[in-house]
Order: C-alpha cells, then sequence, then structure tokens
C-alpha cells in the first residue's frame, strides 16, 4: 500500500468503516508518515465529537420563512454589517493561507510507498528485503524483490 | 506384563506431552519436507519503508514439487512458481515461456534445519509461548532468539540467523501454519501464514509439469556470476580486490532505475549478508547518513565516472575495508545502524 491510499482511506478507518484493515495497518506500522497523519486524524476527529450538540428549536424553518417574508424588498446598505467584513477579511485571508501551507506541506512530504526520489534510501531497503526475503518459506518475496515488485 | 506395558504407555504420553523445541522442530522439519499440503497464504516483508504484501495458493508435494499461484498484488496475478527438478521455474498466464530463476532454493524446511543445529550449539535460545490456534487447529508455538546480542561495530561474527523467530506449529502434523521473523530487533520482519490448508490432497501430476510448447529461458536481471551480468550491462562491472574470510557471491541483479541501470552484487559470509551496489555516470542524491536504529551498515562514494554503495550487517571495520579496495576513500561519509 501506498501512502496516497492510505490517505483515502484513513477516515474510513477512524469511523470503524473499513471492511479489511490489514493492508492498512501493515503500511501503518511501517511509516512514520502515515503514523503522523493517522494521529493528527484522530486528534481533529475526537474533538470534532467533542464540540457540544444544540437541537434547532421545532419550528426554526416556520420562523425562518417569516423573517423571510416581513424583510424589505431591497435591503438598506448596511455600514456597521459592512464594516465586519472589512475587518474579518485578513482574519480569513490568514486562515485561508495557514490552511493551504498545512496542505501544501503534506502533499510535499516524502511519499514512503515509493521511494524512487532517494537512491540510497531504495537500495538500503533493496538489501533489507532480500536479507529478510530469504527467510520466508516461500520464494515469491525473492522473486519480486529481484524482478522489481510491480511490472 | 500389563502394568510394564501401562508405565511405558504413560512415559510415552508424558514425553509427548513435555516435547522439547527441538523436539517440535525436528517435527515441523520432516512434515515440510515430506508432507503432500495444498492451501493458501499470505506474506508479508516490511523493510524500511516498504511493506509488500503477497496472496498465493500453493500445493506441495514435501520437498520434491511445489507449486505457487500469485493471487495477490493484482498486476502480478495469474504468475506460476513451480518447483521441480532442483530448479523454480516462473510463467506467466498463457505465455509461451518459462523462466528459470538462478538460486532459489525451497526455503521452508531450511530456517527449521538452521534453527535445530544452532539450539544444540547454544547460540540461539528457544522458549514455548502459550498454545495458540491457527486456522481453527491447535498450534505449539515456539520463540527463537539469538542468544548473543546482534550488530555492534567491530563484534565477533555472529551465525546467520534472524534477532527472533515465533513460529506456530500444528500439534497435529508439526507443518509451520504461521511464522513471523524480525531481522534484527526492531525491523525488518517477514510474516506468512496460512489462510488454507488441506492435508494430503489428491495431486494431479500436471500441476507440476511444464505446458507442451513452453520454452525455458534463463531469467533476465539475476545472475550467478558477473560474467553472466556483464552482457546485460552497459559498462564493466567492477569486483572489490578484498572479501572477507568465507565470503561468497550469491547472485548479481541488474536492475533498470530513472539514473541507469545499477548492478547489486549480493555476498553472504558466514555470518552475514553484504551487497554491493554500483552506478556508471549516475549522479543520485548525496547519501544523507541518517539511518535508523536497527538499519545494516552502509557507505555510498564516488570512484571516477563510477558510483557505489555498499550495505550489509557486517563489522562497520570489515565494510570500509570492503569500500577501499573499491576505491572508496578513507572517512568517507557512513553511517550505521546501532
Amino acid at each position: 500500500m501506498r501512502c496516497e491510499h492510505f490517505e483515502r482511506q484513513m477516515w474510513a478507518y477512524i469511523e470503524g468503516q473499513l471492511p479489511d484493515a490489514q493492508a492498512f495497518e501493515a503500511h501503518l506500522r511501517a511509516c512514520p508518515h502515515c503514523q503522523r497523519q493517522l494521529a493528527a486524524a484522530q486528534a481533529t476527529y475526537r474533538t470534532l465529537h467533542a464540540l457540544p450538540r444544540h437541537r434547532a428549536p421545532a419550528n426554526l424553518s416556520e420562523q425562518v420563512r417569516r423573517r423571510i417574508a416581513a424583510a424589505p424588498a431591497r435591503p438598506r446598505f448596511d455600514w456597521a454589517r459592512m464594516w465586519w467584513r472589512v475587518a474579518l477579511a485578513p482574519a480569513l485571508g490568514v486562515l485561508i493561507a495557514a490552511v493551504w501551507w498545512g496542505w501544501q506541506t503534506q502533499q510535499t512530504a516524502p511519499s514512503y510507498g515509493t521511494a524512487t526520489d532517494d537512491l540510497t534510501e531504495s537500495l538500503v531497503e533493496l538489501h533489507e528485503q532480500l536479507e529478510v526475503a530469504d527467510w520466508s518459506p516461500s520464494p515469491t518475496p525473492s522473486y519480486f524483490i529481484s524482478t522489481g515488485y510491480t511490472r | 506384563m500389563r502394568a510394564a506395558v501401562l508405565l511405558s504407555a504413560l512415559l510415552w504420553t508424558l514425553s509427548w506431552a513435555q516435547e522439547s523445541p527441538v523436539q517440535w522442530l525436528q517435527r515441523a522439519q520432516q512434515a515440510e519436507e515430506t508432507l503432500t499440503v495444498a492451501g493458501a497464504r499470505t506474506v508479508e516483508i516490511i523493510a524500511g519503508r516498504r511493506v509488500q504484501r503477497i496472496e498465493e495458493r500453493f500445493w506441495r508435494q514435501g520437498i520434491r514439487a511445489e507449486r505457487i499461484e500469485i493471487l495477490a498484488p493484482p498486476e502480478r496475478r495469474g504468475e506460476v512458481l513451480l518447483y521441480r527438478g532442483g530448479r523454480w521455474l516462473v510463467m506467466r498466464p498463457n505465455a509461451k515461456e518459462a523462466f528459470e530463476m538462478p538460486h532459489m532454493p525451497v526455503q521452508g524446511a531450511q530456517l527449521l534445519k538452521t534453527a535445530i543445529a544452532l539450539i544444540q550449539r547454544g547460540v540461539v535460545l528457544a522458549e514455548t509461548l502459550p498454545d495458540a490456534t491457527v486456522l481453527g487447529r491447535s498450534c505449539v508455538v515456539l520463540r527463537l532468539r539469538l542468544a548473543r546480542p546482534t550488530l555492534q561495530r567491530d563484534a565477533p561474527p555472529r551465525p546467520m540467523f534472524p534477532a527472533t523467530v515465533t513460529l506456530w506449529l500444528d500439534k497435529e502434523t508439526g507443518l509451520a501454519l504461521k511464522r513471523e521473523i524480525a531481522l534484527r530487533d526492531d525491523a525488518p520482519v517477514m510474516r506468512m501464514e496460512l489462510t488454507r490448508l488441506e492435508l494430503n490432497p489428491r495431486l494431479s501430476p500436471e500441476l507440476f509439469a511444464l505446458p507442451p510448447e513452453v520454452v525455458v529461458r534463463p531469467l533476465g536481471g539475476i545472475y550467478e556470476t558477473v560474467e553472466e551480468a556483464q552482457r546485460a550491462v552497459s559498462f564493466p562491472i567492477r569486483t572489490p580486490s578484498y572479501l572477507p574470510a568465507g565470503a561468497k557471491l550469491e547472485r548479481v541483479m541488474v536492475q533498470p532505475r530513472p539514473s541507469g541501470q545499477v548492478v547489486v552484487l549480493q555476498y553472504r559470509t558466514p555470518s552475514a549478508r553484504f551487497s554491493i551496489f554500483q552506478a556508471y555516470k549516475a549522479h543520485p542524491k548525496e547519501f544523507s547518513g541518517k539511518r535508523r536504529h536497527g538499519r545494516p551498515h552502509a557507505q555510498f562514494w564516488r570512484s571516477g565516472d563510477y558510483w557505489f554503495g555498499i550495505v550489509g550487517s557486517l563489522p562497520k571495520a570489515e565494510l570500509e575495508r570492503i569500500a577501499q579496495s573499491l576505491g572508496a576513500p578513507e572517512g568517507n561519509t557512513s553511517a550505521t545502524g546501532r
């Protein structure tokens, strides 16, 4: 499993809706990057669930309809409301920038599934894979590693 | 007379109940070598940042013949590995060619044989863990571990054996239904588990035969000698002028990479494995030198137009000596696992 697949399945896993989690958990054990991703997602999930829940009033839709009906046909220009919007714009901009930066950081984090960008690391891995595959009761891992796992 | 028979039956039962780990391993080895079985299994290799999971079906007649069909990963589904007459062949579905794999012995019984010898020499310690169930079958669980600490700088040679091996052996037949092997204390790891088992099935001889008109060729990319590999490589392959005592070339691999061909010389000593990598006029990223705990020693360097690497669980001083025989400057970037 690659990190991209892992991230796609992460929320289903957190919500206990991943039917077969074996490959997911195997990747999790081996990939520190995805371990951090999962820990962060789990923290977010817990925080969201800890938020207080408010029930909408029973006549909410009636109230909304009544207010719409009572509203003037052409709303007046409201300077006070406009001020709030102007004041909120920089804060909103900072928030968007922070979210974008966080997303970019995740996208550029090393992909532990491919590892083609670092030849030295992949060669150390190749040696280790061959070393451990030799203890496998099946010759298939040695064959796959020698010939390229996917082709 | 009756009392004597009863007493010997009791003693036999007691000795059976208290079977030692070595006796269990001997049963397991015998089962691997003689039983006819079929089934399915998963094999997981966790090394470095990669996890590789293989699912396969198998049909085996002891150590005489075996057929394996790949179920996963999906891109390799349908490939067949066939062991017969002391050699492994691989075939793709409906292909008219089969490829012979060099140096791929039947490995199931090998670990057990090595383990028995090392336990008897006191180098490997064996303990019995609480019984467990695999595939609904009652299993005895053995954990084997090296008696000496593994991989220290300039440590004396250790036997070639993983740091820990856990085996789930079927009480009825002795077959290993599950194995977990950690090469060093925390990585890499191999897990194998049977997901289906059929004992003494009727196997048609055709299962182990090559389909008619299939031509056997050598498998490209893996070679037994440097000379054979040289024919597939566009630059002269260099070999070290120094090798540790007992070192033997196990296989040569030629791998196409984005930066060009990489040649891998894999050596084996009585106590360790090491790989020498080389590329010509390649410009890979510099080695970061950062290694995690439990990783093997590694060193990378340039020598003229060549780029070399050496990775292995040999003592670091030994590894450096081999590297220097291939032109590595003294005090080059290197790193150790522990």
